[in-house]
Order: structure tokens, then sequence, then C-alpha cells
């Protein structure tokens, strides 16, 4: 059953079961009340005709007077003071009734005090009040008699019409309960079907909030959930991928060496070498082994780097930095007959200095690979910036965005001859991620090179 | 699961039950209350009337 469904029932039945309650309490007290004021105006009318009719009698009668004369008296003073409805008795005689109804059968009057009965007479209610009244020494008893049929069958009719108007009440509360707490909950049946579609892998769906009440906060947060959800999942899927990227571009890295090495090691032990030939041979297969070698280590120092979620990083000296790689870097520059420039006017900035060295040694050595002799490369660190200039012969702008994937060689057999493996910017993109930096590239082919370290943080 | 749903399904007889009773049990008790002061003789204090 919906939720929806069973909040509008229980309430339904909630309020059918008040409604029943207040009809019953105000049927029976409605019905009481008609039949007391019935029950007090026959017990009035009795009481004034009884008192009129008394105070006549006494004195009027005569103590002489015969028995006939006396009821003949007492017939003569009724007849002024009764209506159609009033009964005189004295004894079993009696002396005046215009109805059918023989009402000493019913209330036979006992005592001095005004006594009533409510009976069922042919189908009709009918109230008989009465006393006891004596005159010089003889009983006679008064009645006033009514149909109350119509107190019963008031109580009745409004008894049914009541039952109608709850039938219609509960039908009309019920349409309006369903409808109510259907757009109520509405919020929550889109939640839950937004669950069942994250779940069925469906990540960038989202809640409308239109409320700030309960309702809207869970859906808020169910957004937020969605959203880190979605965030995350993405971020897996990236893993992921460039996992397998990373492991197709290493089986590929690999495949060379070892296509060389086992090409090499065959022709040493299928074919008749001369010495020199040998030594030949070996030199290539041992240059093969150490381009191996390197690759495993730059491969590991990635998966550390990649491993780590967080370095401590210790305010340091620029100046100090930059001198000490344009020192390590020094006798590389002048093999290549190229020129460094170091300038710095940045005090200290938050670093792993020999990570950051590595780094930058790693940006100096590309920049210097591109630079044809008598070039010169710029060091400099401004603001947030570090950056490694070259006069070179540049990167295609298209190429840029793929020069920090694992592997990738803007030109393979160039790079390969000079030793490259192409780790070496993937290694300085995580370097400078650990850094809270980034990479970035300014290139124009022909005309040179700008890579810089843009330290995101304020530091 | 099952058993909590037919629990549920409880509420379709209850709310039956209420709209029956308010329908016919209501008249009927309403009625038979004051059908309970037929045939009583009912003796009046002088101060009641």
């Amino acid at each position: 059953m919906r939720l929806w469904l069973k909040v509008s029932l229980v309430s339904l039945i909630v309020a059918t079961a008040a409604v029943s309650a207040c009809s019953l309490i105000m049927l029976t007290g409605s019905g009481r009340s008609n039949l007391d004021l019935a029950v007090q105006n026959t017990l009035t009318d009795q009481q004034v005709r009884a008192a009129s009719w008394s105070t006549a009698m006494d004195d009027q009668i005569d103590r002489q007077y015969s028995d006939t004369a006396k009821r003949s008296l007492a017939r003569y003073l009724i007849g002024k003071f009764a209506d159609e409805n009033t009964i005189l008795l004295a004894g079993d005689d009696v002396i005046y009734n215009c109805t059918t109804i023989e009402p000493d059968r019913y209330l036979p009057i006992s005592g001095t005090s005004q006594q009533y009965v409510i009976v069922e007479i042919d189908g009709s209610s009918i109230l008989i009040a009465g006393s006891l009244e004596t005159i010089e020494d003889t009983d006679y008893q008064l009645y006033a008699v009514r149909d109350i049929t119509s107190v019963f069958t008031g109580i009745e009719e409004m008894a049914h019409r009541f039952a109608l108007i709850n039938l219609a009440a509960v039908v009309l509360t019920g349409a309006i309960l369903m409808a109510l707490v259907r757009l109520v909950l509405k919020p929550i049946d889109t939640l839950s079907r937004n669950a069942q579609s994250i779940a069925d892998g469906i990540y960038d769906r989202r809640i409308p909030v239109r409320e700030s009440d309960e309702v809207g906060n869970l859906a808020d947060s169910f957004n937020r959930m969605a959203e880190a959800v979605e965030i995350r999942v993405r971020e897996l899927r990236d893993e992921a991928d460039r996992r397998t990227l990373l492991m197709s571009a290493l089986t590929h890295e690999l495949k060379t060496p070892m296509t060389g090495i086992s090409g090499n090691a065959q022709t040493l032990l299928g074919t008749k070498m001369t010495e020199e030939e040998k030594e030949d041979s070996l030199l290539r297969i041992d240059a093969e082994c150490k381009r191996i070698e390197r690759l495993s280590q730059k491969m590991m120092q990635l998966i550390v780097l990649r491993q780590n979620g967080e370095l401590t990083l210790q305010p340091a000296s620029v100046q100090k930095l930059l001198d000490g790689i344009a020192a390590s870097c020094a006798e590389q520059i002048r093999q290549r007959g190229l020129t460094l420039q170091v300038e710095c006017d940045r005090d200290v900035l938050p670093m792993e200095a020999d990570l950051l060295t590595s780094l930058l040694l790693n940006l100096i050595d590309n920049a210097g690979k591109a630079s044809s002799p008598g070039g010169t490369i710029e060091l400099r660190a401004h603001g947030n910036v570090i950056s490694v200039t070259d006069h070179g012969k540049g990167i295609p702008k298209e190429e840029l965005d793929k020069i920090t994937q694992p592997f990738y060689m803007v030109d393979k057999s160039r790079a390969r001859k000079a030793g490259g493996i192409g780790l070496g910017l993937a290694l300085a993109d995580e370097i400078a991620r650990l850094h809270h930096a980034g990479l970035e590239f300014e290139s124009e082919p022909g005309t040179g090179t700008i890579a810089k370290v843009v330290f995101y943080e304020d530091v | 699961m099952r058993m909590f749903e037919t629990r549920w399904n409880f509420l379709y007889v209850v709310l039956a039950v209420l709209v029956l009773f308010s329908l016919f049990a209501i008249p009927k008790i309403a009625v038979t209350t004051l059908e309970r002061t037929r045939g009583q003789i009912v003796t009046v204090e002088s101060n009641e009337t």
C-alpha cells in the first residue's frame, strides 16, 4: 500500500470516528432535551389546570351537596378549564374524558405528587401526566395527555439525516484528504523514484526543491548526496580510465625495449658474429635494460605520488630553491650549449623542496630538449607562479591537453632518442597537484613554450 | 512484507465498519436511548415544575 493511501486512510478513520461520536452525542442530547421540554410543558399545563379547577371547586362546593351534585359541579368546572386532552376521574368514574385513553390503566396515581409516564398506544408515543386532588373527602385524578410521537420520529429522522451527512462527509473528506496527502507527499514519491534511478546507475537526477519544510530539506539533502555520489562515481570512473590507459601505455612502452632485447639476444644466439658485433649487441641489450629500469623507477614514483593524498608542505625560500635547481642542471645546460636565466621576486612558498625541485628539473629538461644550442631558458618565480620558458620549437595547440598523460610524447622517435619515456610531465603534474597547484602550458610552434606551475591557494 | 501489507489492508475493514456504524448503529442508539424512557412512571418533586 502506498504511503499517501495509508496516511489518508488513517486520517479518514480518525475523522469518521470523531464525526460519529459527535453525531451520537448531539443526537442523544437533542432527543433528551426535546423530550424534557415536552414533559415540562405537559406537567406545567396539567398543574395549572389542576390548580385552577381545584380552586374553583373549593369556592363553589357545599358540604350539603350529594355525590351526584358534586360530580356534576366537577364536570361543569373542568369543562371551563380543560381542553380536549384533559381527563378527570373520581375513583373509577370517568367525569371528563374526550379521548379514548384510559389513563389510570397506565398511570395509577398514588400520593399527592405529580406523576407522568410515556406509553405507546396504537403506535403513538403518549405522555400522560397526572395528579391527585382531594376536595371534600373525594379523590379526583386529573390527567393531561399529549401525543409526543413527533419527538421520537423527529430524532429518528434527524439521526438518518446525520447518517447521510456523515456518509457524504466521509466521501468528500476522503477525496480531499487523498488529493492533499498525495500532493504533500509527492516530493517523497519523486525522491523515491530518483533514489531508484541512482540505484539503477543514473546519477544526474535531481529533485526540484520548492518548499523549505522537512520534505524540502530532505530533497535538498538528497540532491547534495546525489551530487556527491555523482562526483565520486565520476572520479572513480576517471581513475579507472586513467589506470587502464596507464596499463595499456606501460605495456606498449615495455614492448619496445623487450623487442630490442629479444632481437639482440636471438641474433647473439643464432648468428655467427665478430667480437665487435657481439659487444655492440650486448651494449644495445644493456641500453634497453637500463631503459626498462628507468621506466620502472619512474612508474614507482608515479604510483607513490598518486597514492599520497596529502603532503606536509613547509614554507621555504623560493630563491634558494631556484639557485639549487640552477646549480643542479648547470652541467646539463652547458653540454647542450644553452643559457639558464633565473629571476625571483617571491620570498617563500609552502613546498616539499625535493619534489618541487624534481618537477622544475623535469620542466627544464623538456625545455632543454626543445631548444637549439645557443638558446636561453628562463626560470622565473613571480607571485604564485613559477615558470620555465624556452624559445624552442614549441608544441602544437591540440597536443597541449595531452602532454601530462603518462607515456604521451609529442615526437616519440625524437623523445626516445633523447632517452625520454613519457612519464616526466605526468610525474610533474602529480607533484603540482600535491602542492595544490596545477601545470599550465602556453606554446606557439616555432616560438617556444612557457610551462607554469600555478599555486591555486593564496599562499 | 506480505504480512505487513495485509495488516495495512485491515484499515479498509476498519473504515467500512465505522461507516456502517455511523449509517445504521448511531440512529438506532439515539432512538433506543429515548425509547428507554417509555413505561417508567416518574414522580415529580414539587419544586421541579
